[in-house]
């Protein structure tokens, strides 16, 4: 596959260039490195993200120790980066699209340095950062070990598009498309879940922030997860897949049906 | 009294007796008639001397339907096969089994040493009543693993 660059200019700079496909296969890829633009030295750690054409994160990396990094197995579409590192200004590229004759796209993008001097700074040590209630809480359910844990380390190590596919990765779990929403968005079910009286299945209760998302029976209460919390977003996801795991702060009359319970970063701020 | 509901004020009397049709209304009108009502019941499990390590909770949802129950153990032998039933009574003094044997499938150890396990049964829990959830060691020897009073909330 012969890979053309063309280089674009943008407040940062970025090149691209866009490949026609040689390979029969439907796989679209995008492969790049993030330089200072002015060292043109490789930044080791920038962070990658790859959003789609309605802005929302569709894939997630760190640059490596030569500033690569790579998105592949896509559909096909519209999408661009956004590419954050410290001390740099933040930059997006602009929309780039894939079809079956673009598939492979390579991108250099250079961060502009964003230093700023500060004032002299008096540093007093206090103790050590309390941890955050919320997450002792998570961790002894943990240690009774009655669900399972998804951590952010894993979601890091995964860098899924969606949460569901976090959680489709376990035993048990499916997930069902929701016809009457505009996105598309999935509802999890759990495959040891009693069924209802009436022999119905039922989507697992959704948990935000210990705020209960799903309202059975209720209109606008079938909460899709990628809906409503992106991956990066996510400190630690609980899942109890059956009536008799369910820790009793989660538990209610559809609890039968499994409880997904996730934490996000902003829930974790330990007041002073 | 009588005089004024008699003669005095006519108006008077009808408005008692609006007032009292009101009230016998308004007890018997149930604001919460479309929904079940539905008790929710949990316990952890406790080992029993002769089986240290093993711990566990439980839970169960009960409405006029019947009653959906689980458990779910951990420290248990690994591929070991537990019974486990909810009953009538406490641990201390247990009672009879609700439901059927067949209502409850049996929870399967895993590697891990745990299991959990889900029924579901016709019968509605009263919260006149006491019960509690047992795991016991095998089909064949009904001795007692763990045991968890339910507490409805």
């Amino acid at each position: 596959m012969g890979r053309a660059w063309v280089p674009t200019s943008l407040a940062v700079c970025i090149a691209v260039s866009l490949c026609g496909a040689s390979s029969s296969f439907a796989q679209v890829v995008l492969e790049g490195r993030v330089l200072d633009d002015v060292s043109q030295e490789p930044l080791a750690g920038a962070r990658v993200i790859l959003l789609n054409r309605l802005n929302k994160t569709a894939g997630y990396t760190v640059a490596d120790a030569l500033g690569r990094f790579r998105f592949e197995d896509r559909d096909w579409g519209w999408y661009r980066l956004e590419v954050t590192a410290v001390g740099y200004v933040r930059a997006q590229t602009p929309f780039l699209y894939w079809t079956e004759e673009h598939d492979f796209a390579g991108l250099e993008v250079r961060l502009a340095p964003d230093a700023v001097l500060l004032a002299p700074l008096e540093v007093t040590a206090l103790s050590g950062p309390a941890r955050s209630p919320i997450l002792e809480n998570a961790d002894f359910r943990r240690e009774r070990g009655l669900g399972v844990h998804i951590t952010r380390e894993q979601i890091e190590q995964r860098s899924p598009a969606n949460v569901t596919d976090m959680l489709l990765e376990l035993p048990g779990v499916r997930a069902e498309r929701s016809g009457v929403r505009a996105s598309g968005g999935r509802q999890i079910y759990m495959g040891r879940a009693l069924a209802g009286p009436g022999g119905g299945d039922c989507p697992a209760q959704v948990w935000v922030d210990g705020v209960l998302m799903t309202r059975v029976g209720r209109a606008g209460g079938d909460v899709a997860i990628d809906d409503v919390v992106r991956p990066l977003d996510v400190e630690v996801i609980e899942v109890f897949r059956g009536l008799g795991t369910v820790p009793p702060e989660f538990l209610n009359p559809y609890a039968r049906c499994g409880v997904v319970a996730i934490w996000t970063r902003r829930s974790l701020a330990v007041p002073r | 009294m009588d005089q004024t509901l008699a003669g005095g004020a006519p108006m008077t009397a009808r408005r008692a007796g609006l007032l009292v049709l009101c009230v016998i209304g308004a007890a018997c009108v149930d604001l919460n008639s479309g929904e079940p009502t539905v008790t929710l019941w949990e316990t952890q499990l406790e080992a029993e001397p002769d089986f240290p390590g093993v711990a566990g909770q439980a839970a169960a949802v009960s409405s006029a339907n019947g009653t959906e129950a689980g458990a779910a153990i951990r420290g248990a032998e690994p591929d070991a096969t537990h019974p486990w039933s909810v009953r009538l009574g406490s641990c201390a003094g247990p009672g009879d089994q609700i439901g059927a044997d067949d209502d409850y499938p049996e929870l399967e150890v895993s590697e891990a040493g745990r299991a959990e396990a889900n029924a579901r049964f016709g019968l509605t829990l009263s919260l006149e009543d006491a019960y509690h959830v047992e795991v016991r060691l095998s089909a064949s020897d009904r001795s007692r693993v763990a045991c968890g009073d339910l507490v409805a909330r």
